[in-house]
């Protein structure tokens, strides 16, 4: 039967500071795992279920025990649910950092196949079987069973599901500058902000909650006489109200990078936007500073013994806040176990709140406080120098009691006592957070008389403050953070600033130092050492970390990997400092240390990553002038660029649409929009030399009004890039390259330029954007364009003939090429000029059976022509005398750029692999691009490999497949058979020369 | 075959997005003009008296004259942008002129947005990653626009005016990504007084 839920909120009582953030008029209803539940307005999640009385929230990732909220920030490692539903559903939710709204549906993580029967848990009585790391050892035998494991392991893996639905909401990136970032609103962070404005520098301070403030509200006392939360608020105010700070609330800092960049993920409210439609769910800052300040706290740390982990387990300072903020208790029958004072104010706090103190357990052996004096003066039922060495369940798994035993002797059943309790409320001291400073590469240095890391040597810019930086006392924080506050100024202006610090009369109860003595003693067993819970979101007990230690991994990063410690999403924020005490123990000789902490310092959704990008957005597209021409075009990803690859016909496929676009610019006449190919102008007086420096080929000789196809090397003498060169005036030439190339082909060039040769007269300019081109190919090109006004000679044109001039009213350029093994005339025109020509020369074509082609066909035609692809037959390691081209190489050149890598003996050997045809004895077998050729198919394997197929297709013209390949030693084997290793079988082909066809005729 | 028409990109001249304190456009295509001249005082005077304007020498300044602006791109180099019927003049003017350079028309290289209103510098925040506070007005920076290389110009506009002007190639997506940048309807409000959050 199910436990009756009881109502754990408090009652609103008059004058207290009971429940001072919800607002008790406006009720929300809400559901968890489909009950309906109801909470008030300024509630998290985490606080309308514990009002709810729901103690199990969800199964832990690898044991599913039962877990319950444990604390009251993104520290939490428990509390990750998964909220809403369809396409707004969002796992992995942190229900401690999540206020609720009206209708919310809320539901356990990591139960299978319910939350009520979780079926999941059975695999925590398989945990003898389950050491650290045995996934690594195990499901590997028998061999055809991994089927089986892998199914089962992705059903049970992992926190949360993935929504099926494609996310409807806006994200959005910022960039943004200021002087100061400020991580963290509490006191440290409000005093830092007021020293650093002060300065009139831009201060952007964020907070991850929804309020300022930090923890203050958790204590009483008065600041210059006023209660220290009105003297918060009113700093408050002072800082929104100034023009020099920024204030982000429901922001995280995601991570810190080189330079001053900060990633601040905020989660908004599109509903309290006047157009939700519009309004972003979240939002990423990136923001630029001169000097980043950590003031984030500190965590409190959790005690480690046998079985801390049920449900109705709490942090004490956790405690005592929701029930100030948000009237809830954590439960009824409460024992409270303590390593400092903390735990004594939340006993008197909870008490006023109707809460049953069973026990106060105070681990100190000689507790003399002010706060322990007054609980022993109330009557607090205390029992000190003791610990908490276990519990018990109820029929939940819920906590429904607590193992007490004395310090001193913890052996022996007399020395034992149990308390029964709903809850246990544990506090072992505070740990400084200033763990951010991880990714700036800072490593913190443990202090083993806190019993947690403080910073330790810090990168220029960065600065730690308050409780972050080990200070724990208000005056001390407040005092800290305006230091820390001018510290940043004088790093900002270079300078000293002087500032006076701000005095203050604070009487806020100091606390004596808690001990660091929240750890197992050491004759615990192995049984209960395996139950001790150090990493509570990773299921790590110290029995893992003794195995992982007895197995030779004693440095923290091998720990972690070994163990899985600190590998949750929470990246072990409330363990990091139990590990280093835990290894400290076992590893005496060794310094404890952390592990590396990374960015997302929390969760953030992948939205959030991608903001805009998505959809068209998702990454830059290029378009030529004739996109809007092109729409009846298969398209193919070419860098940014999407060319028409083909242009299919109704009921054709693609192949088809390819043999049918290259029969008809070998037999009439192609349009090809060659708009993407690179246009680069070099110009002045010694324009000439450096192209011919440049380049492998001579080009000192080329006239006015010619081009010239060209091979530009790399320094190793390797093919970077191929272009024709076209000499329009005596001191400009014009560098036509492949497609999409521009950027980098100009950038090499600058480069010799600038770095190599800077006394040489010339100026590179890339032209590419602004020329459209269109490429005529085919027999019938001359009578096409005679119809054209022009003052260009096209239809005189020889081959490499280049001119400028004036056609159909424009500035143009012609440049007769041979890409395709046709006639063939390239024609630019300023850009906005193209689609006027494509349209007018389509038109004109049409009597003479015009053909729209793409890449796919120019691809095929230049195939048929033996012409190499960049892209296809070279891949960095190619010579020009792999490729047959050894006569564009100038080799009596005094100098061009790869010249001494390409006279490297080994460049030259007769083994290289050249660039030769293949043709397969079956003519309709088109090999498959990347296919290994070798001489012996029925050679047991290995079978030596002497070649791969580069490009391959089936050519309309020659009515047969083509391929060229790079074979080893492939000049001296024409005529020599070789197999193709295709889908196991080796296929036969005779190697021959790339000239397959010329002038129309198969060679 | 007739004589050949312009098509300006994304079919300018129109408008892309409005609110209320923001404008998105488009505009025709303008003429680009590169000017790359070897260093010397001789030169820039030459090329001055040429186009009868004083070229600027501080990085990434402007000079805005008669419908024309001459940007600073680099040691030696500018950008002259403007109508599209006034480029053929300027190339006029500099062929005679001994400047010893290279004068390159480019005009159809670019496209060119003009975002304007008190919400456009937020608007800018969204797509590019320069600080634009120091940028003053009749300056200009080279940077990107959601990724994408662009020239950007602050006019001298009492309200915030800023042309951005890409390559060509890239108009489609830039006026996508603004447009979607355009869509917040809230702002920021940067270091202005602002409610106090809770405590």
């Amino acid at each position: 039967m199910a436990r009756a839920r009881r109502n754990l909120r408090v009652p609103e009582k008059e004058g207290s500071n009971i429940g001072r953030l919800i607002d008790r008029t406006q009720p929300i209803s809400f559901t968890f795992n489909g009950r309906a539940m109801k909470g008030f307005a300024g509630d998290t999640v985490a606080s309308a279920l514990i009002a709810n009385d729901v103690r199990r929230l969800t199964s832990s990732f690898k044991y599913h025990r039962p877990r319950g909220v444990l604390g009251i920030g993104s520290d939490d490692p428990n509390a990750i649910v998964e909220i809403g539903v369809g396409d707004r559903r969002t796992p992995n939710l942190n229900a401690t950092q999540v206020l609720l709204a009206p209708d919310m549906r809320i539901a356990s993580q990591n139960v299978w196949p319910s939350p009520r029967l979780d079926l999941g848990g059975l695999i925590g009585r398989l945990k003898p079987l389950m050491p650290p790391s045995f996934q690594y050892k195990t499901f590997k035998w028998p061999v055809p069973t991994w089927r089986v494991y892998e199914k089962a392991l992705r059903t049970l893996g992992g926190i949360g599901t993935v929504p099926g639905a494609a996310d409807p909401d806006r994200y959005e990136h910022i960039h943004v500058d200021a002087d100061v970032l400020i991580v963290g609103g509490g006191l440290a962070g409000i005093a830092a902000a007021e020293a650093a404005s002060a300065a009139d520098l831009k201060v952007v301070l964020v907070e991850e909650t929804h309020r300022l403030g930090g923890i203050a509200d958790g204590y009483d006392g008065r600041v210059d006489g006023k209660p220290l939360l009105d003297w918060v608020q009113n700093k408050v105010r002072n800082l929104a109200a100034s023009r020099d700070v920024h204030i982000l609330t429901n922001a995280g800092v995601a991570g810190l990078y080189d330079h001053g960049l900060a990633i601040i993920h905020e989660r908004l409210d599109p509903n309290a936007s006047v157009e939700p439609e519009n309004a972003p769910r979240e939002r990423i800052w990136k923001l630029r500073t001169k000097a980043v300040i950590l003031a984030t706290g500190a965590h409190e740390k959790p005690l480690v013994f046998p079985d801390n982990d049920r449900p109705g387990i709490m942090l004490a300072t956790a405690a005592r806040l929701y029930l100030r903020r948000y009237g809830v208790l954590p439960g009824q029958r409460v024992v409270i176990a303590t390593t400092g004072d903390e735990g004594y104010r939340t006993a008197a706090d909870l008490a006023a709140g109707g809460a049953e103190i069973v026990r106060v357990v105070d681990l100190r052996l000689d507790p003399d406080g002010s706060l322990f004096h007054i609980m022993k003066a109330r009557g607090t039922p205390l029992a000190v120098g003791s610990a908490p060495v276990g519990t018990t369940k109820g029929k939940k798994g819920e906590l429904a009691g607590v193992t007490i035993a004395n310090r001193l002797t913890l052996d022996g059943p007399a020395l034992r006592s149990h308390a029964d309790a709903d809850t246990l409320l544990v506090s072992g001291g505070w740990g400084p957070a200033p763990f951010l400073a991880g990714h700036l590469g800072a490593r913190l240095v443990f202090d083993e008389e806190l019993g947690g890391f403080r910073p330790g040597e810090l990168p220029g810019g960065l600065f730690v403050a308050g409780a972050a930086n080990g200070k724990f006392h208000a005056a001390e924080v407040l005092e800290d953070g305006w230091r820390a506050g001018s510290i940043a100024v004088e790093h900002v202006l270079g300078s000293s600033w002087s500032s006076v610090v701000p005095s203050h009369s604070i009487e806020v109860t100091a606390d004596d130092d808690a001990e660091p003595v929240g750890m197992l003693p050491d004759v615990a067993t192995a049984a209960e050492r395996a139950t001790a819970f150090v990493d509570l979101q990773n299921d790590v007990t110290i029995g893992d970390l003794d195995i992982a230690i007895r197995e030779g991994y004693s440095a923290p990063e091998h720990l972690k990997r070994y163990t899985t410690l600190g590998q949750g999403v929470d990246q072990g924020k409330l363990a990091v400092a139990n590990a280093a005490m835990v290894m400290a123990k076992a590893l005496p000789n060794a310094t404890p240390a952390h592990t590396t902490f990374r960015p997302p310092w929390t969760p953030i959704t992948f939205g959030a990553i991608a903001g805009t990008r998505r959809g068209v957005l998702f990454k830059p597209v290029r378009e030529t002038p004739l996109t809007a021409l092109t729409s009846d075009a298969l398209r193919e990803p070419l860098g940014l660029w999407r060319p028409p690859a083909v242009f299919p016909r109704p009921g054709e496929s693609r192949e088809e649409a390819v043999r049918r676009e290259a029969r008809s610019v070998r037999n009439g006449v192609g349009l090809f929009d060659a708009t993407l190919g690179v246009k680069i102008a070099v110009q002045g007086p010694d324009a000439a030399q450096f192209l011919d420096r440049m380049s492998a080929t001579n080009l000192a000789d080329l006239e006015v009004g010619r081009s010239r196809f060209a091979l530009f090397l790399d320094n190793d003498g390797f093919v970077l890039e191929d272009a024709v060169i076209a000499r329009a005036e005596n001191d400009r030439f014009i560098v036509s390259a492949g497609i999409g190339r521009a950027d980098n082909l100009c950038a090499w060039f600058e480069r010799w330029r600038q770095r190599e040769w800077p006394d040489l007269n010339l100026f590179i300019t890339d032209e590419t954007e602004r020329w459209g081109q269109l490429l005529l190919a085919g027999p019938r090109v001359p009578e096409l364009l005679a119809a054209a006004s022009s003052d260009i000679d096209i239809a005189g044109f020889e081959t490499d003939s280049y001119a400028e001039g004036e056609f159909m009213g424009t500035t143009a350029r012609a440049l007769a090429t041979r890409y395709t093994a046709t006639p063939e005339v390239e024609i630019a025109v300023p850009a906005g000029h193209l689609p006027s020509l494509w349209e007018q020369i389509t038109e004109a074509g049409k009597p003479l059976g015009i053909t729209h082609f793409g890449t796919d066909t120019l691809h095929r035609l230049r195939l048929e022509g033996g012409a190499f692809d960049l892209d296809h037959e070279t891949d960095g390691s190619v010579t020009p005398y792999d490729l047959g081209l050894g006569d564009l190489v100038k080799v009596d050149k005094p100098f061009f750029v790869g010249k001494e890598g390409l006279e490297r003996p080994g460049m030259t050997r007769s083994s290289r692999r050249h660039l030769v045809g293949v043709l397969t004895e079956d003519p309709s077998f088109v090999p498959p691009p990347g296919a290994h050729l070798v001489l012996d198919p029925d050679h047991a394997p290995p079978r030596r490999v002497v070649g791969h197929v580069t490009s391959s297709g089936y050519s309309p013209t020659l009515r047969r497949s083509l391929a060229l390949a790079l074979i080893s030693a492939g000049e001296r084997h024409i005529g020599d058979r070789v197999f193709i290793v295709s889908s196991g079988e080796g296929l036969p082909a005779i190697i021959s020369s790339t000239a397959f066809f010329s002038n129309g005729e198969p060679t | 075959m007739n004589r050949l028409s312009w098509t300006d990109s994304l079919a300018a001249p129109r408008s892309l997005a409005t609110r209320s304190d923001l404008s998105v456009a488009i505009i025709e295509d303008p003429g680009v003009l590169d000017l790359q001249f070897p260093d010397g005082e001789y030169i820039w005077r030459t090329a001055n008296a040429a186009l009868d304007v004083e070229l600027p020498r501080d990085p990434w300044q402007t000079v805005w004259i008669d419908g024309m602006r001459y940007v600073w791109t680099g040691p030696g180099r500018w950008r002259v942008i403007g109508p599209r019927h006034r480029i053929g003049d300027l190339i006029d003017r500099l062929r005679h002129a001994d400047h010893r350079g290279a004068v390159t028309e480019l005009t159809g290289a670019l496209s060119c947005f003009r975002i304007a209103g008190s919400g456009a510098a937020e608007l800018l925040m969204r797509v590019c990653p320069l600080a634009l506070g120091p940028i003053n007005r009749d300056e200009a920076r080279g940077t990107s626009i959601s990724g994408v290389p662009a020239l950007i110009v602050r006019e001298a506009s009492s309200v915030g005016s800023w042309l951005i002007l890409p390559a060509r190639s890239y108009a489609e997506y830039v006026g996508l990504s603004l447009v979607e940048a355009a869509r917040t309807p809230e702002r920021l409000r940067l270091f202005e007084p602002a409610s106090p959050p809770p405590v």
